[in-house]
C-alpha cells in the first residue's frame, strides 16, 4: 500500500501540464534521435543534455525529460535497424536480424508496429518491476556504510569486466581511464590539486558535459565518416502500418519472457541493452525456432530483442536510483546529470528525494503510453527522418553539441577539452574499448574514492572494515561468482558442443 | 595491430605519469589515513600493468582507408580551428565556415553546403540567443563596426 500511495504522489508530480509537455517533448526528441542513422540513446542524451541544462528547469523536470529522451531513443532505435539494417547502437544489433528481412519481404509496416508494441510491453513490465522492486532494494540500501558502498562498486566493476565486451582487459582499462579522468581537479577533503596542469578551468575537474559530449558526440562524428549515408540504401516501401491481433498473439510468450530477461539483465549493475537483447534472442531461438525461420524475418525474432531492450532500460534504473550505481552506459549519463544538479545519488536518494524518484517513475508510465500512441501515426515521419543526408545531419549535430557545451561553460577552453576527449574517445572506440565502463568509471570515481577514504578513516587504516558485516560478505561472494560466470558459460558451451 | 600497440604504449605512459604524479603530490595534511595520493597511485599502477597486456598481445583493429583517415584528420583540424576562432570571428561566421567545410567532407554539393551553413548557423543562433537566452559571441573582429 505504501508503494501505491508513493506512486500516487509520483503521478501528482508527473501529471502537471508542464511535465506532460516535457514527457512528450523528451520522448519525441528521443525517438527522433534514436531514429537518426548512426545515433543511439547515449549520443542523443549526450547532445541534448547541455540544452536541457541551459533551459534552467528544476531537477525533477529535467530528469523527467532526460529519461524520456533515454527510453524514447531506445524506442526509436529500432526504426533504422528494421528499415536500413543499420543498428543505432550495440543494443539494436539483434533487432536487425529479423527486422530487416521482414522489411525486405514488404512487411516493414507490420515490423515497425510489432516492434512498437513489443517495446511497449517490455518497457511497461520493467516499470512495474521498478515500482515494486526499487523500494525494497532502497530499504536494504540504507544499511550501506562507506565500506559496503565501496565493495558494491567493486561488484559493479566486476560485472562490467566479466560481461561487457569480448576482452576483459580492455573493459578494465576503459574503467581505469574513466576513473583517472575523474581524479582530475581539486581534492575535496585536503584541497590538493591533482593533475590540473595549472589550468584554473580544471580545478573543478573535467566537467561532466565536456566528457559526455567529447566521448559520444565528437568521436561519433569522426566515426560517421565510415558509415554509409542513407543515400546508399533503398528505403523499403511501407504499406500497412498496423499489425493484426493474430500476429501479435503469436509473439505473446516471447514478449513476456524477453521482457523478464531484459529486466533482470538491466538490474545487474554494469550490464546494458546489448547483453539483454543478445540473451533474449538466443533463448527465443532455442525455444521457438522449430522451423528454422529465425533470421529470415520471424516475428518472434523481432519481438524478443525489442522487448528485452526496452525492459532493460527500465531495469537499469533500479540500481541507479536505489544504490547510485548505474546499470548501463546511458543510466551512467543520467546519474551524471543528477550530479550536475548537486544531487548525490546513492542509497539515500529514495529517502531524501521521494518526489524526484516517484515523479520519474510515474512519468515513465505516461511516457511509454505516449510513445505507443505516437508510434502509429508518425511512422512515416520517422522514416523521413532516416533520410536526412549526412551533409546536413553531421554539421548540425556538431554545432548543437559545441554550443551546448559553450553555453554551460561560457568558455572556448571547454570546447578545446571536448575535442581532446573526442579524439581519445575515437581511439578507444576504434580499438574496441567498451565505452560504458569508461563513463561508469568517470561518474563513480569520486564517490568511490570518497567512500574508500571514509571507510579507512572510520577503521583507522584497517583493511578489515571491508570484510565486516553480512552485506560486505554477500557482495564479495557475488563479485567472485560474477567473475566466474564467463568461465562457467564457456564450459557449458563446450560440453553442449561435445554432445552434438 | 600496430595502432592497438601504439595506443597501448600511450596508455602505459599515461599510467606511469599518473603513478608518478600521484607519488609526487605534496600533501600538507590529510584527515584520513589514505590521503589524496593513494587513489591515483593505485589507478596509475593498474593502468600501467594492464597496458602491458595490450602491448604484448595487441588485437587487430580495422581502420579506414587512407582517404577516409585524412578526412578524419581534417575534421579534427576544423574543430580546433572552430574552437580557436569562436571568440574572434563570432559564432555566426565561425559556424558558417565549419558547417560549410564539414558538409563538403560529407559529400554535399557546394549549394547544399552553403544552404546547410546558413540554415544551421542561423537556426542555432536563434534557438540559443532568443529562446534559451544564451549570449553567443558576436566576434571580436566585428567590434569596431558594431561600435561596441
Amino acid at each position: 500500500m505504501e508503494i501505491l500511495s508513493s506512486l500516487a504522489t509520483g503521478f501528482s508530480v508527473a501529471l502537471t501540464p508542464t511535465h506532460l509537455f516535457l514527457i512528450f517533448l523528451g520522448t519525441l526528441l528521443g525517438t527522433l534521435f534514436g531514429a537518426l542513422p548512426g545515433l543511439g540513446p547515449i549520443n542523443g542524451v549526450a547532445i541534448l543534455l547541455p540544452i536541457c541544462y541551459t533551459l534552467g528547469l528544476p531537477v525533477e523536470s529535467s530528469l523527467i525529460m532526460l529519461a524520456g529522451i533515454y527510453y524514447g531513443a531506445e524506442f526509436g532505435g529500432r526504426i533504422s535497424s528494421i528499415l536500413l539494417n543499420v543498428p543505432g547502437d550495440a543494443g539494436a544489433v539483434f533487432t536487425c536480424l529479423d527486422g530487416y528481412p521482414m522489411a525486405q519481404k514488404g512487411l516493414a509496416g507490420p515490423a515497425l508496429a510489432l516492434s512498437g508494441v513489443a517495446s511497449f510491453v517490455g518497457a511497461t513490465i520493467a516499470i512495474v518491476g521498478l515500482t515494486f522492486f526499487a523500494p525494497l532494494l532502497a530499504k536494504v540500501a540504507i544499511y550501506f556504510g562507506p565500506s559496503e558502498y565501496f565493495v558494491l562498486m567493486i561488484f559493479a566493476f566486476a560485472t562490467i569486466s566479466a560481461l561487457m565486451g569480448t576482452n576483459p582487459v580492455k573493459s578494465l582499462i576503459g574503467l581505469t581511464v574513466g576513473l583517472i579522468v575523474g581524479v582530475v581537479g581539486v581534492d575535496s577533503t585536503t584541497g590538493v590539486l591533482r593533475f590540473t596542469f595549472g589550468e584554473a578551468e580544471l580545478y573543478d575537474g573535467f566537467e561532466f558535459l565536456i566528457v559526455i559530449v567529447g566521448f559520444f558526440a565528437v568521436s561519433e562524428i569522426m566515426l560517421m565518416l565510415e558509415h554509409h549515408s542513407s543515400d546508399d540504401f533503398e528505403m523499403p516501401k511501407i504499406t500497412r502500418i498496423y499489425i493484426t491481433l493474430k500476429e501479435l498473439l503469436t509473439c505473446k510468450w516471447t514478449m513476456l519472457r524477453s521482457s523478464a530477461i531484459g529486466f533482470l539483465v538491466g538490474v545487474l549493475p554494469g550490464t546494458g541493452a546489448s547483453i539483454a537483447s543478445a540473451v533474449s534472442y538466443t533463448i527465443a531461438q532455442k525455444i521457438s525456432d522449430k522451423d528454422k525461420t529465425f533470421g529470415t524475418g520471424d516475428m518472434r525474432g523481432l519481438a524478443a530483442p525489442e522487448s528485452a531492450n526496452n525492459a532493460c532500460s527500465g531495469g537499469a534504473l533500479i540500481p541507479m536510483l536505489t544504490l547510485g550505481v548505474p546499470g548501463s552506459g546511458t543510466t551512467a549519463v543520467l546519474l551524471g546529470a543528477l550530479m550536475l544538479y548537486n544531487i548525490n545519488p546513492g542509497p539515500m536518494l529514495f529517502v531524501e528525494q521521494p518526489l524526484l524518484v516517484w515523479g520519474l517513475i510515474a512519468s515513465m508510465y505516461i511516457g511509454n503510453i505516449m510513445l505507443l500512441i505516437m508510434n502509429f501515426p508518425m511512422v512515416r515521419v520517422f522514416t523521413k527522418i532516416l533520410q536526412i543526408p549526412y551533409w546536413l545531419l553531421v554539421p548540425s549535430v556538431i554545432v548543437l553539441a559545441f554550443v551546448g557545451v559553450y553555453s554551460v561553460n561560457m568558455s572556448t577552453y571547454a570546447l578545446f577539452l571536448t575535442i581532446i576527449l573526442g579524439i581519445l574517445g575515437y581511439f578507444l572506440r576504434k580499438l574496441h574499448y567498451p565505452m560504458a565502463p569508461v563513463i561508469l568509471g568517470f561518474v563513480l570515481g569520486k564517490i568511490m574514492e570518497d567512500n574508500l577514504r571514509r571507510a579507512f578513516a572510520m577503521s583507522g587504516g584497517e583493511v578489515g572494515i571491508f570484510f565486516q558485516g553480512s552485506v560486505n560478505w554477500i557482495l564479495w561472494s557475488l563479485t567472485i561468482f560474477i567473475l566466474f560466470v564467463p568461465m562457467l558459460a564457456k564450459m557449458v558451451v563446450r560440453r553442449y558442443q561435445l554432445k552434438r | 595491430m600496430i595502432v592497438d600497440r601504439l595506443f597501448g604504449v600511450f596508455l602505459l605512459l599515461l599510467g606511469v605519469y599518473v603513478l608518478y604524479g600521484g607519488l609526487s603530490l605534496e600533501v600538507p595534511f590529510a584527515y584520513d589515513p589514505l590521503g589524496p595520493s593513494a587513489f591515483p597511485i593505485g589507478l596509475g599502477a593498474v593502468l600501467t600493468v594492464l597496458s602491458l597486456f595490450v602491448i604484448l598481445k595487441p588485437s587487430a583493429a580495422k581502420f579506414p582507408d587512407f582517404s577516409t583517415s585524412i578526412k578524419t584528420v581534417i575534421i579534427v583540424v576544423l574543430l580546433f580551428l572552430y574552437q580557436l576562432s569562436f571568440d574572434f570571428l563570432g559564432f555566426i561566421v565561425a559556424t558558417l565556415l565549419l558547417v560549410f567545410f564539414i558538409s563538403k567532407i560529407f559529400k554535399g554539393t557546394t549549394t547544399q553546403a552553403i544552404g546547410s551553413a546558413i540554415g544551421v548557423s542561423l537556426s542555432v543562433y536563434i534557438i540559443f540567443s532568443f529562446l534559451l537566452e544564451v549570449p553567443l559571441p558576436m566576434g571580436a573582429i566585428f567590434k569596431p563596426f558594431l561600435g561596441a
